[in-house]
């Protein structure tokens, strides 16, 4: 059976891109042409749609620990919207971890340029908003 | 994905790992350890073992009426059975140390972090400053850029206190080695002797 991708992309000439996995996202090297429906697998099998915006960005978090009781993990995965300068940040636990459980979703916006612990971020693609 | 991998200096503390890779161990993430220690006469570089907890317990940082900075940090590796000193890991003016090698670019800016657990919510250890960040006996500073300078404090390590390690320029763009040093300073007549396992960890994204 196919695995269910983890997010897809319906994009500017109405063809669709598939991320592949938290391991491989791909968002990076996604079509450049225009997203118009950012549509996001949660944990939970429900799907997060995103759409109108001006810019998208998706990435996700990991910690690599280098001494003490040593561990590598994804944490959260970050989709962000951006609109007139406004970054829409859904945050969203990849597994459970510490007090979070998979699938906890924080929602919050920022100005552009401090989206991120008060940093930017890279890899923005461009929206198309006027659907 | 993105992948790291964390690479101490052995050798020579003014060269970097793209030039000269032969003075670096790349750090087994699962396997090795790093240790702070006052070094003895069991727990020194090259030793050809390593130490047990209690050789480890007897070359502890005495505390004292003066700040004390921890003399060595050693890894202890695993896969060659020995401990390593990990030149240049101090408070002198040196600059290839830490190496931490991205294999393709982040999201964001790589930072470097202290925990006492690996569910990086809490920085409680007395080394960790005891909740409060500011009072960190870890030091660490970001030396991508540059040198960091005689006698350097930089950034007090625990919790929120963390390293930007890109010398806060953003994400990498590619593949990339960044760096660092870390130490340990002791204040003077601390109250409390501490034998502690906290957790430095790198913290990145990737798209």
């Amino acid at each position: 059976m196919k695995p269910i991708p983890l997010y897809e992309l319906i994009l500017d000439d109405w063809t669709r891109y598939s991320g592949e996995s938290i391991e491989n996202p791909g968002f990076r090297k996604s079509p450049e042409n225009g997203i118009q429906v950012f549509k996001l697998r949660l944990p939970s099998g429900d799907f997060l749609m995103l759409q109108g915006y001006d810019e998208y960005n998706f990435f996700i978090e990991a910690f690599q620990d280098i001494s003490g009781n040593k561990e590598h993990h994804v944490s959260f995965m970050f989709l962000m919207g951006c609109k007139d300068n406004v970054v829409t940040s859904y945050r969203i636990a990849a597994k459970d971890f510490g007090q979070y459980r998979a699938g906890d979703t924080t929602i919050r916006q920022f100005p552009k340029g401090k989206e991120y612990d008060g940093k930017p971020t890279s890899g923005w693609h461009k929206g198309i908003n006027d659907i | 994905m993105t992948n790291l991998i964390v690479a101490v200096n052995v050798v020579d503390a003014t060269v970097n790992k793209a030039t000269t890779p032969a003075d670096y161990i790349d750090v087994d993430l699962v396997n090795d350890k790093l240790i702070w220690s006052a070094g003895s006469a069991a727990v020194y570089d090259n030793c050809g073992y390593i130490p047990n907890s209690t050789q480890l317990d007897a070359a502890a940082s005495i505390i004292s009426s003066v700040a004390v900075e921890v003399a060595h940090c050693f890894l202890a590796d695993n896969s060659a059975t020995n401990l390593r000193s990990v030149i240049g890991a101090s408070s002198g003016n040196n600059r290839y140390v830490f190496c931490f090698s991205f294999d393709n670019a982040t999201a964001t800016e790589p930072t470097l972090e202290a925990w006492d657990t690996n569910t990086h919510t809490t920085s409680n250890f007395h080394v960790l400053g005891n909740g409060t960040p500011a009072n960190s006996m870890f030091h660490a500073i970001c030396t991508t850029a540059g040198s960091p300078g005689a006698s350097w404090s930089g950034t007090h390590l625990a919790g929120s206190s963390k390293v930007n390690l890109n010398n806060g320029s953003g994400a990498l763009g590619a593949a990339g080695d960044l760096y660092a040093n870390i130490y340990i300073l002791i204040p003077a007549s601390y109250a409390t002797a501490e034998n502690s396992t906290p957790v430095l960890t790198v913290r990145y994204t990737y798209a």
